[in-house]
């Protein structure tokens, strides 16, 4: 049991509100939170509940997983089954939402969320009823937020892993952000978006960002598995293949490049394909691989490029610099821009005239490259190392405990 | 050289950032200026990158234009075209809406960078102005006035000290001026729920105490009577008069009391007068605008110097 957080000699106990939860589920904020809790165990002595549903998918959020508490990694979790998952109304709802979320009726709103789900009162009822001193709440968009936090009140710190999208705009989520005790978020250009969104700046909040474990792999067998030659020089991208996440405009601009510079290196695409793009002479799509063939790729490419404008963090950047691989980044992505300004570890394209000079540059200075790297992978280090992380959460911790009233609720306006 | 939230330097080599960006962008420029550059293709890759890309506000006419060019071309019912047309005129068509679009897009980048010209040179013209008036010097003593025996010039150590005093129970503190971590840490440590904005210092905030950021940008992000008190230190003495009433109309809505703690020699008045002293640029403002401001937003209080003569506090809370 964790003692003196607030220097107030009181036990401090955090619960998790977020809609899947286990060791399975790799990436996002949801493997991430998993992270952070069982480091909050381990170097800080908290106590930590989870209440989470019995899904897997996100697609579905069916229940999958049997339900009942059990305890990993020292997290006690709490799982209950759904009223209901995601239905695929919310799709064809989404795209009328979507066209102008600013002025749609709370109600048309709240029916969206359902339709996303997952609806699981049994958690949110758990939470609420629950003894922790904090609760965490992710992310924004899906049901356990919206309906929760009203309930919860000045007892969350909120990881809204918010995006610029139109669901951030729908106005029942001033009511969801306003309710909350604190942010927590992964970025300063998060937290400025939330910022210019809704009146929350007065509300304790702090960067706490995300990290990575470098893992290990072979340069070689990597090459092998993704069809490359042994010793051929490649560029690389590590990412879901999909329009919105920018793989097939980065394959479009990279196709253009070598039409360009005739003898470029291939470009590699690795991660799984959800909507079609096809190889050929010039870009590789491999889909999804291995752990180790990742790790081996992104220590032997030349150059690891991130097309995405739409990442929270990307812990992929990251990893890039842990295993030594130099970073250029999407230029209307605030998050990867801003790893790439902060630690002088990356550069940035806007266009491809960008792109072209700055593929140029890299590819042809060694030294430039080494450069990048070293300061990519000492900030990686010093900023998001589980130490410094820990740290900076149990101070955003402090601050919302000494402002929350034991239990309060926010009645919703 | 970038600094992260403890201060410290973000990067561990040294890499001019700024002056390698600016290389390559004279690079790409010139690339662009190339005979035989691919413009078409540029120009497609663009459209592309713009429409996988959060859009800022303000944007969503041009976004609902890009969504509905979409769909009519997805439909091939494009209402331009007659019956009789080739699906191929369809596309030459959407390519030409396409073309429009982007070009729209460049006017706005170029108004947004001709208003950041003119900012800059208003800017300049103020120094400019500054430098002028910045030749006053203080008037001689005069027997005729009762001057304050002359005193440090860091007066504002003292109200420092004392800013805890008759703050409300209750309600967020924030204390906005340069430096803010310390006082903010002793505030917090006098049991006082404060929190801090400093416009200098760090590139990103320099802990979860203290955010860099404007007061007034930080104000409008927060909620109608969410604050229980604001200390306004320092940054007010070089407050342009302009800048004065909607800083107080935000101070107004969100705080239920405010203090403003500004350097300000009171004989500069007695050579200017208060309205001059007021409007000229870089002058402290008088603490009777001050009130006078805040009585227009409901908030009524009283002004005091220190034992020096050159700073004053002012105090205000919301009338009932």
């Amino acid at each position: 049991m964790r003692r003196g957080v607030t220097g107030r000699g009181d036990a401090v106990k955090l619960g998790l509100v977020v809609p899947r939860y286990g060791a399975d589920l790799v990436g996002g904020i949801e493997h991430w939170l998993r992270l952070l809790c069982e480091h909050l165990v381990a170097l800080k002595d908290w106590d930590v509940e989870v209440f989470t549903t019995c899904a897997v998918s996100a697609a579905t959020w069916a229940d999958e997983l049997v339900p009942g508490d059990s305890d990993l990694n020292g997290v006690t979790v709490h799982r209950r089954r759904s009223v209901s998952g995601r239905d695929p109304r919310s799709g064809e709802l989404g795209v009328v939402v979507r066209r102008g979320p600013s002025v749609v009726p709370g109600r048309v709103a709240r029916r969206f969320v359902e339709l996303v789900g997952p609806v699981c009162p049994d958690v949110i009822d758990d939470a609420a009823e629950s003894d922790c001193d904090l609760v965490a709440v992710t992310p924004y968009l899906f049901w356990p937020a919206v309906s929760g936090i009203p309930r919860l009140g000045r007892r969350v710190i909120f990881h809204s892993a918010a995006h610029d999208e139109a669901e951030l705009h729908l106005p029942i989520m001033r009511e969801v952000f306003g309710a909350v005790g604190g942010f927590a978020y992964n970025s300063y250009s998060e937290q400025a978006l939330v910022e210019r969104t809704f009146p929350v700046a007065h509300l304790p909040a702090g960067v706490i960002g995300a990290t990575v474990d470098a893992g290990s792999g072979d340069p070689d067998a990597a090459r092998t598995a993704l069809g490359l030659a042994p010793g051929e020089r490649f560029v690389l991208c590590v990412g879901r293949v999909e329009r919105a996440k920018g793989a097939h405009v980065l394959a479009d601009m990279w196709r253009l490049y070598c039409s360009r510079r005739p003898g470029a290196p291939r470009l590699v695409l690795v991660g799984p394909v959800h909507e079609a793009l096809h190889g050929d002479d010039d870009v590789i799509v491999a889909g999804r691989q291995p752990e180790a063939v990742k790790w081996g790729a992104l220590q032997g490419c030349e150059l690891f490029v991130t097309p995405s404008a739409w990442e929270s963090f990307s812990l992929v950047v990251l990893e890039a610099w842990l295993a030594g691989a130099p970073v250029l980044v999407n230029r209307r992505c605030d998050a990867t821009l801003e790893h790439c300004l902060r630690s002088g570890g990356g550069l940035s394209f806007f266009d491809y005239a960008d792109f072209e000079a700055v593929v140029d540059r890299l590819l042809g200075d060694r030294p430039l490259r080494e450069l990048l790297v070293r300061n990519g992978r000492s900030y990686t280090g010093r900023v998001f190392n589980w130490a410094a992380i820990v740290d900076r959460y149990e101070a955003l911790a402090d601050r919302v405990l000494t402002r929350a009233a034991p239990f309060a609720t926010v009645t919703p306006s | 050289m970038a600094t992260n939230e403890h201060g410290v330097p973000d990067s561990s080599d040294p890499i001019d950032l700024d002056r390698l960006i600016g290389e390559l962008e004279t690079e790409a420029a010139r690339r662009r200026a190339e005979p035989g550059y691919p413009h078409d293709a540029d120009a497609r890759l663009h459209f592309e990158l713009a429409r996988m890309a959060p859009h800022p506000p303000g944007s969503e006419a041009l976004r609902e234009l890009v969504a509905q060019v979409e769909e009519t071309a997805a439909s091939g019912t494009a209402p331009w075209t007659d019956a009789d047309s080739e699906p191929a005129g369809s596309r030459r068509r959407l390519q030409v809406l396409r073309r429009h679009l982007e070009q729209m897009n460049s006017k706005v980048t170029s108004l947004g960078l001709a208003t950041a010209a003119a900012v800059d040179a208003l800017a300049g013209r103020l120094e400019l102005l500054e430098d002028r008036v910045g030749h006053l010097e203080p008037p001689a003593p005069d027997a005729s006035v009762a001057s304050p025996p002359p005193g440090p010039s860091d007066t504002l150590e003292q109200w420092r000290n004392r800013l805890a005093e008759s703050l409300p129970a209750g309600g967020r503190v924030l204390y906005a001026t340069d430096g803010a971590e310390e006082v903010v840490a002793q505030l917090r440590a006098a049991g006082v729920d404060a929190y801090g904005l400093t416009a200098t210092g760090p590139r990103h905030q320099p802990g979860p105490d203290v955010r860099r950021q404007e007061v007034v940008d930080h104000l409008h992000a927060v909620p109608d009577g969410a604050l229980g008190a604001v200390l306004l230190v320092g940054p007010p003495e070089a407050m342009s008069p302009h800048g004065v009433g909607p800083l107080v109309a935000e101070l107004g809505r969100v705080a239920r009391m405010v203090v403003v703690v500004s350097e300000a020699p009171w004989w500069w008045r007695l050579r200017l007068g208060a309205v001059d002293a007021d409007l000229a640029p870089g002058r402290p403002l008088h603490p009777d605008t001050w009130l006078h401001a805040f009585h227009d937003v409901a908030m009524a209080g009283s002004a005091e110097y220190d034992s020096s003569g050159h700073s004053y506090r002012v105090v205000v809370r919301a009338r009932d």
